[in-house]
């Protein structure tokens, strides 16, 4: 009994990973071209998420705190990336939102050492501890790809830059 | 058998991408079966720490920590990883 529910918990985790379509949505994809703040890019972000129920109206404060003791800005190969997050009792369903800077803007780096210019905003909503281990394996592997990263920050529309970070967890 | 407590800010995110770096790294030098590792929030990992042998996290190394510590960051961005990875060895093998 207990192995076949497992079993079947597993296949539904592995369906639900690979779906990456269903987790990436166009709404969930900027591109700022001004200078702006820190404040106000994840403000945006954290709002597109709120106007499609995908997050509780307490992630924006919790994932603001969480910034500021959690810094999330990594360098990965020379793009600046920070992927604000927090926990799952603020999210409602499971997606991704991606911001594209045009001009960078400084992030604490995570470890608290330093600061990092940040040119891409990965924003996690996680719903469910446990079920995607995949979806943040495949994440992080492919931010790891110069070429992915490349395709990213040269993208030139929403549509293009969804595509690609769609090809990117589903090549990872 | 090593325990090995892994520790981020939500005890989720950035620990489950570093968990399944790691556990691959011990498995392919022939750790498998040899330790066991634990995800939690960093605020937990000084209370937990007396009882593992040694703790990898994505912060800073948390205030009175009972065991050794191992910045586990470089297993997020990929890059310059080997130090930390002999690192590790060292604690498998104390």
């Amino acid at each position: 009994m207990e192995f076949t529910t497992l079993y079947k918990e597993r296949k539904r985790c592995e369906m639900n990973d690979f779906d990456y379509k269903n987790i990436v949505d166009e709404w969930g994809v900027f591109i700022f071209k001004d200078t702006l703040s820190k404040e106000d890019v994840l403000h945006e972000m954290v709002n597109a998420f709120q106007n499609h129920n995908i997050v509780k109206e307490t992630f924006e404060k919790a994932l603001y705190t969480r910034e500021e003791v959690f810094p999330t800005g990594l360098d990965f190969n020379g793009t600046g990336i920070a992927i604000p997050h927090t926990d799952s009792e603020h999210v409602l369903e499971t997606k991704i939102g991606i911001g594209v800077l045009k001009e960078p803007i400084n992030f604490k780096a995570m470890g608290g050492e330093g600061e990092v210019s940040v040119r891409i905003v990965v924003m996690l909503a996680i719903a469910d501890k446990g079920q995607h281990m995949t979806l943040l394996k495949d994440l992080m592997t492919g931010l790891q790809d110069l070429d992915c990263i490349e395709d990213l920050l040269s993208g030139n529309s929403q549509e293009e830059i969804r595509d690609s970070f769609i090809a990117m967890l589903e090549k990872a | 058998m090593k325990n090995i407590l892994l520790a981020c800010g939500s005890g989720i995110v950035t620990s489950t991408a570093v968990n399944l770096k790691v556990s691959k790294i011990l498995d392919d030098a022939g750790y498998k079966g040899k330790y066991k590792i634990t995800q939690c929030k960093i605020q937990e990992a000084t209370g937990k720490s007396p009882s593992y042998d040694f703790l990898i996290a994505t912060t800073m190394k948390p205030e009175g920590l009972k065991c050794p510590y191992v910045n586990g960051i470089c297993f997020l961005t990929g890059m310059n990883t080997q130090p930390t990875i002999d690192e590790i060895f060292k604690l498998m093998e104390e």
